[in-house]
């Protein structure tokens, strides 16, 4: 059995293991030869310096440790709030909370050269200033201001509206001055020289220039406006004035008769009336209240029928012709002259 | 007499330039009368009235002229005539007493379309409605016309004592009815 035993191999050996195993023992050797071949190169007295470059590095680092500036107290611990602030800070400066007018940046180099140019024009004065204008401003003015303390000051008293009709007084008196009617009447009835005497009544429009368009031309002669009232008045008359003796004549018969009083017996109460002359009769009838000729006729339409009668059928010929014939001498075209 | 007065009576004689001068003398004093009468008949259609007869008989009556007196003065009393035969006229057709015919007269100023109650210049008319018609006329022609006495005493045939007394009369009445009424 022990003979059998060291036949057999108790080691495990990867596979593969010697199939590969003279590339790589001949990799090791190629590499042991590259080994002592070097590619690189290194500057001259590299290895010279090397050590006192390494010595400064050190201290260098060393000397970064050593910190020579001091910092406040708690400067670190509000550090992170400090630039947290300033960053809020930039990022509110950004939003803008004030609205411009529309093209207020497109017009605002213009308005600047303007107002620039306007300051420029108000150094330039043209007004020109009396000589010694400013010397004596300060004496001008104490001077006003002394005046109106004086006016102020005024004593004299004014009658209650005395300024308020002055201009009418002043009137009064150019009047008084150059009208004698406007004296007269001041001594006689004052009153009516203070009312207007602008005429006041109404008059229809264009009357005036009417008027003497229609007045210019009055008609002929021979057919003139003949005033027939007072034709028919006198013919009214005399039956009027017959009336009035007939009733004179019946009171004093009536009279006679109860007083006993004896008239003249040689003529009648009639014949003695009709004796009187026409102007005696028209002048009693004139002098007793309210008998007049013109009262016994009181309306037109109470015209004595015989008249009309007569007038009826007379053409303008006939009634002309009778009144020529017939007409008072004393009355005349410009009747009442 | 004013010259253009003489030259409107030489044209009124004249029968070719008589109707043009005829014109002329009532453009030149139609206001003057218009007022004249109506503050006598104070109705505007009766003073037409009156004012038409008027220049009739003006018409009728120029050739004739004197001369004598002012043209305007003639004018005046024609004028001044007319309205009171007008009124006298209308006093006996109307068969109503004076004072009726004053009423009538006041109740026309009143009917007025410019009365004005409160205004002294109306009350001055009803006030000079209250005279008798002579007396009115003589106020009128003082007051508004500033006739002197001279001529007013040949537009009213009157004389200038008389007149300057009843002028006188006539203004002191309307005075108390304005301080009145």
């Amino acid at each position: 059995m022990v003979a059998n035993a060291g036949k057999q191999n108790a080691y495990s050996i990867p596979d593969g293991y010697f199939d590969s195993l003279a590339e790589s023992v001949l990799s090791c050797i190629k590499l042991t030869e590259i080994k002592y071949s070097n590619p690189f190169s290194i500057p001259d007295d590299y290895f010279d310096s090397l050590a006192d470059s390494v010595i400064n590095r050190i201290r260098l680092e060393e000397v970064k440790l050593l910190n020579p500036y001091s910092v406040p107290e708690g400067y670190f611990e509000s550090l992170s709030d400090s630039i947290i602030s300033h960053i809020r800070l930039e990022e509110v400066k950004h939003l803008n909370p004030y609205s411009v007018p529309e093209g207020y940046f497109e017009s605002l180099s213009d308005s600047i050269i303007s107002r620039i140019r306007l300051e420029e024009v108000k150094l330039l004065n043209p007004y020109s200033v009396p000589e010694g204008y400013f010397a004596s401003l300060p004496k001008t003015i104490l001077n006003n201001i002394r005046l109106s303390e004086t006016k102020h000051s005024a004593t004299y008293s004014v009658p209650a509206g005395y300024f308020e009709n002055f201009a009418g007084s002043v009137l009064d008196k150019i009047n008084a001055a150059t009208n004698e009617v406007y004296h007269e009447l001041s001594e006689v009835a004052p009153l009516l020289n203070r009312i207007d005497k602008s005429d006041i009544f109404s008059v229809p429009e264009g009357y005036f220039q009417r008027l003497s368009t229609t007045a210019s031309k009055p008609e002929p002669k021979t057919s003139k406006v003949i005033s027939l009232g007072g034709r028919i008045r006198k013919w009214t008359t005399y039956a009027a004035a017959a009336c009035v003796l007939f009733i004179i004549a019946t009171t004093t018969y009536l009279y006679v008769n109860v007083h006993g009083r004896i008239f003249d017996e040689q003529l009648p109460v009639e014949q003695r009336i009709s004796q009187l002359d026409e102007n005696e009769i028209m002048n009693y009838l004139k002098d007793n209240d309210g008998i007049t000729s013109g009262d016994v006729i009181s309306t037109s339409t109470e015209q004595d029928p015989a008249i009309q009668h007569l007038l009826k059928n007379a053409s303008d010929e006939d009634i002309q012709n009778y009144l020529d014939e017939y007409s008072d001498p004393d009355e005349s075209a410009d009747n009442g002259i | 007499m004013q010259l253009e007065d003489k030259e409107l009576l030489q044209q009124f004689r004249n029968p070719e330039t008589k109707e043009r001068a005829f014109t002329a003398i009532i453009k030149k004093y139609q206001e003057k009368l218009y007022w004249h009468i109506r503050r006598m008949v104070v109705d505007h259609d009766d003073t037409n009235d009156v004012l038409q007869n008027m220049f009739i008989k003006v018409w009728n009556g120029l050739e004739n002229f004197r001369e004598d007196s002012q043209l305007y003065t003639w004018l005046y009393r024609i004028a001044t005539n007319e309205s009171l035969t007008f009124l006298e006229q209308q006093k006996k057709r109307s068969a109503v007493s004076l004072s009726d015919v004053e009423t009538g007269l006041s109740n026309k100023i009143i009917a007025d379309k410019n009365f004005d109650a409160n205004r002294l210049e109306w009350k001055l008319q009803l006030a000079i409605q209250q005279l008798p018609e002579k007396q009115r006329a003589v106020f009128n022609l003082r007051y508004y016309d500033e006739m002197p006495y001279e001529e007013m005493s040949r537009v009213l045939d009157t004389s200038e004592g008389a007149l300057k007394a009843s002028y006188h009369h006539a203004a002191k009445k309307i005075e108390e009815y304005i301080k009145n009424h």
